[in-house]
């Protein structure tokens, strides 16, 4: 019989957090793709920077080499030995791990190792084929045990070969021109060559040495291109050495930006340098982060205000339903209150079940008035409204209808011999009330009874049939009930 | 109502927060460390007092190729009069049987000098690195480690062994009557992808074979693997033959693949098909020897490993300085050619 409209506010709060939802997802899902876009971008172009720098300290290791060897060139003495004596003296201070010189008659001036190393990795052949420097693919070295490159510059007197200055380098030396603060350990340098597949680390990774080779045979199934790169357009682009040399892919799991540049000098192979991409996406992915985990706890507080202030106005709602309803002094319905819930059962027809309707009068209340103050009244009033609504808690509905005046609409089956019960039993109680100051106060009422659908089978006939029943009680001098099937007869 | 909005104030938050959380994740793990036998020290020359006391400490010491190192180092410790003790593990990876061995060796027999073929190329980096500084020659047989304490390494230079696999390859081919304009496919197969040995004589042989193969003779790009199973090895041979028509040639990395494909080519009855392995196997040796079949094989010289690294670390204790500390002990290409040469001289040593 309480019904709840939906409040206006819990709709408005519904359509609220479904749109903070889908903007939010919209926006974090933009936000990551524009993230990896950048991060991209900025890997690409941090790159390029990149492999400029290391590719201008390979070529100045290369110039070193040549230039070592026009000086050599300008002695007019050209003492191979002295010079090489000479060129010992430099190892210390410069990168490479070993320098030495082949004259013209291919003797070596170098170490036993090196001079091993010459003849069985065939050097001979490539250099007679080279016209200008010439730079091995790694090796092992008799000398050190580990993988290093040698560069070969020749030494031209008279317009014509006269031999070759040659410096080993370590390919560590080579990972070391990519090194930066920055990305430290996080920048890989490859020696690749794109026609065998072959390619050769600069840098110790997870126990594998530097100058370790190995195949993308092995590997390429893993690869896959990403953010538009083709892995395969990127080696077919190598081999014809196009300018289009950068290319994006993920592998286990990691994304990797990676671009080749070509070595002057080493035919075939490339100089690739890697970084991941997440090396540079991580500040912004914890950007991002940051940004959702602050949107999202505003949108949490607002929800959460939302609720509390939707609590408030249900709250305010229902005391205003409650002050609308209730007669203020004795809080039973009014008389508005009272007649809407009769109307909505008789709205379409007299009730299924029996059913009474009660005109309840307090007999004489002007006279405690009058003699006992308003506020006594008041108590009266109270009391007698709570007796009411006590004697029908679970059977009935009481109203306040004016003054000393109530109703009662019994809407539970209940027998006249039932009520009759009810009643007489309310009778004993007011007669036996007494005032907060201990005063007895015996209140007697009258009241008149009709009972639907046997007295009638609308709400206003009832009440006119319950309305002649209390005023037969009145006449007949009060403190009394009646039916109205009493004095119908 | 206000359940609602609490529940979807949740799901709000899960939702934002899994849609800008990060996208990658990563995992893996390191297999469990093998868990091998160890076989402690025992004398292989005659022990008297006052010779030399050389420690070998080797990674396996059942296979054939591991009897010859050992026999290399017992015939060069008789030749030297020196007290020659051999211990190691059963597993190919157990460095920490090993670095026991060295602790022992070391520590409580009183080595003179220390011979090893290390089964990590990473961890006995330090332990052997102590050793060479305190003044006790250092040497490395089979396999070299990622630092630089140890005196010299006597191993093969497997770049350079599949580089010759593959001038064999592309010999062979020609031989064969394959012309160097027609199309012709070479399938590789190996152990596994995490032997560097292995992926240095496949890295030689693709060398190679860019450079001085006909430019229609191609490499497959699949590359099996057979983790030293042969019968697994057998059926990827069958695999490459359903699936690829064009194939010529068989390169084997390594004992297992070339005994797979040997098998393979044979029950196939595949005469056309060359075939160059590694290691001489029963199997492979008698494919070399068959006048039907064209087959080579590479084999590396670990009897000269085991010889020349024992004479090194007794002439470094004499005073003689290294000047070499890589040492390529070779390989021998063998063929219908010179097998029966490499039989009788193997018989020799």
């Amino acid at each position: 019989m309480n019904g709840e409209r939906p409040s206006s506010v819990s709709r408005l709060v519904t359509v609220y957090i479904v749109f903070c939802v889908i903007v939010l997802l919209s926006m974090a899902i933009s936000l990551n793709h524009l993230v990896r876009t950048s991060t991209s971008i900025q890997a690409n172009n941090i790159l390029s920077l990149m492999s400029e720098k290391v590719n201008t300290s390979f070529n100045m290791m290369v110039n070193y080499v040549g230039e070592a060897a026009e000086i050599i060139a300008a002695d007019e003495e050209c003492d191979p030995l002295k010079s090489y004596e000479q060129l010992q003296k430099t190892v210390e201070a410069m990168p490479y791990s070993g320098i030495g010189i082949i004259d013209g008659s291919g003797r070596v001036y170098g170490k036993a190792g090196e001079k091993l190393d010459i003849e069985k990795q065939g050097f001979a052949a490539h250099l007679e084929e080279a016209d200008d420097i010439y730079i091995s693919e790694p090796y092992r070295s008799s000398v050190t045990g580990s993988n290093m490159i040698t560069m070969f510059a020749p030494i031209h007197q008279n317009g014509k070969k006269a031999g070759y200055l040659y410096a080993n380098y370590a390919l560590e030396t080579v990972q070391e021109l990519a090194y930066t603060n920055v990305l430290s350990d996080r920048t890989s340098v490859f020696l690749m060559n794109p026609f065998s597949g072959n390619y050769v680390s600069c840098s110790e990774d997870g126990g594998t040495p530097a100058g370790t080779w190995s195949n993308l045979r092995l590997i390429k199934a893993g690869i896959q291109g990403i953010n538009g790169y083709d892995y395969n357009r990127w080696l077919e682009n190598m081999r014809i050495n196009s300018a289009d040399n950068l290319v994006n892919y993920n592998y286990n799991n990691t994304a990797y930006t990676e671009v080749y540049m070509d070595i002057h000098g080493m035919k075939n192979w490339y100089l690739v340098i890697r970084i991941p991409l997440e090396e540079l996406s991580y500040a912004m992915h914890q950007y991002t982060l940051g940004v959702g985990i602050c949107a999202a706890l505003l949108i949490l507080a607002t929800v959460l205000l939302a609720a509390h202030l939707y609590e408030q106005e249900h709250r305010q709602n229902e005391t205003l339903q409650d002050l609308s309803d209730h007669d203020p002094l004795t809080g039973l319905y009014n008389r508005r209150a009272f007649d809407e819930r009769l109307e909505d059962v008789f709205g379409s027809g007299p009730p299924e079940d029996t059913c009474t309707f009660m005109f309840f009068d307090i007999d004489y209340f002007k006279s405690v008035n009058d003699n006992h103050g308003h506020a006594a009244g008041d108590t009266v009033l109270c009391a007698v409204a709570g007796a009411i609504d006590h004697a029908f808690a679970d059977t009935g509905l009481a109203a306040r209808i004016g003054g000393d005046e109530f109703n009662v609409f019994i809407y539970e089956p209940l027998t006249v011999a039932d009520i009759d019960d009810i009643l007489a039993n309310l009778r004993q109680k007011l007669k036996n009330f007494k005032l907060e100051n201990g005063e007895a106060l015996p209140i007697s009422f009258s009241a008149g009874l009709a009972v639907c659908p046997q007295d009638a089978h609308d709400l206003k006939s009832l009440k006119d049939c319950a309305d002649k029943a209390l005023y037969v009680v009145k006449d007949a001098g009060r403190n009394d009930h009646r039916w109205y099937h009493d004095i119908k007869q | 109502m206000n359940r609602f909005l609490h529940f979807a104030a949740v799901l709000l938050l899960i939702g934002i927060l899994a849609a800008v959380g990060c996208e990658n994740g990563t995992g893996g793990g390191a297999s469990p460390q093998e868990q091998a036998e160890l076989h402690d020290f025992e004398p292989v020359t005659e022990i008297k007092d006052g010779q030399k006391n050389i420690y070998v400490v080797l990674k396996v010491m059942t296979s054939q190729y591991w009897q010859d190192i050992i026999r290399g180092i017992t015939d060069a410790g008789k030749e030297l009069n020196c007290n020659v003790y051999i211990g190691g593990s059963s597993g190919e990876g157990d460095w920490e049987s090993q670095k026991k061995l060295l602790d022992k060796a070391v520590n409580e027999l009183g080595a003179d000098a220390i011979i090893i073929s290390p089964a990590s190329s990473s961890a006995l980096i330090d332990d052997l690195s102590e050793i060479h500084d305190s003044g006790l020659p250092v040497i490395l047989v089979d396999t070299t480690i990622n630092g630089s304490g140890y005196d010299a390494c006597y191993m093969t230079d497997n770049l350079r062994a599949g580089e010759l696999a593959a001038k064999e390859m592309v010999d062979a081919l020609l031989e064969s009557g394959v012309s160097p304009d027609e199309n012709a496919g070479i399938a590789i197969q190996i152990t596994s992808v995490s032997s560097q040995t292995i992926i240095d004589r496949l890295a030689g042989f693709n060398q190679y074979w860019a450079v001085n193969a006909p430019s229609g003779w191609v490499v497959l790009d699949e590359v099996k693997t057979n983790n030293g199973s042969k019968e697994r090895a057998k059926q990827n041979c069958v695999d490459f033959l359903a699936d690829y028509p064009d194939i010529k040639g068989f390169f084997g990395c390594n004992n297992s693949s070339t005994v797979g494909f040997v098998e393979g080519v044979t029950e196939a009855g595949r005469k056309d098909i060359v075939l160059v392995g590694f290691d001489y196997a029963d199997e492979t040796a008698a494919l070399v020897a068959d006048d039907e079949y064209r087959a080579s094989t590479v084999v590396q010289n670990q009897y000269d490993m085991g010889y020349d690294g024992l004479k090194n670390a007794v002439g470094i204790l004499d005073g003689d300085e290294n000047e070499y500390k890589f040492i390529d002990t070779g390989v021998v290409v063998i063929n219908k050619s010179n097998y029966k040469e490499y039989e009788a001289g193997v018989d020799k040593k």
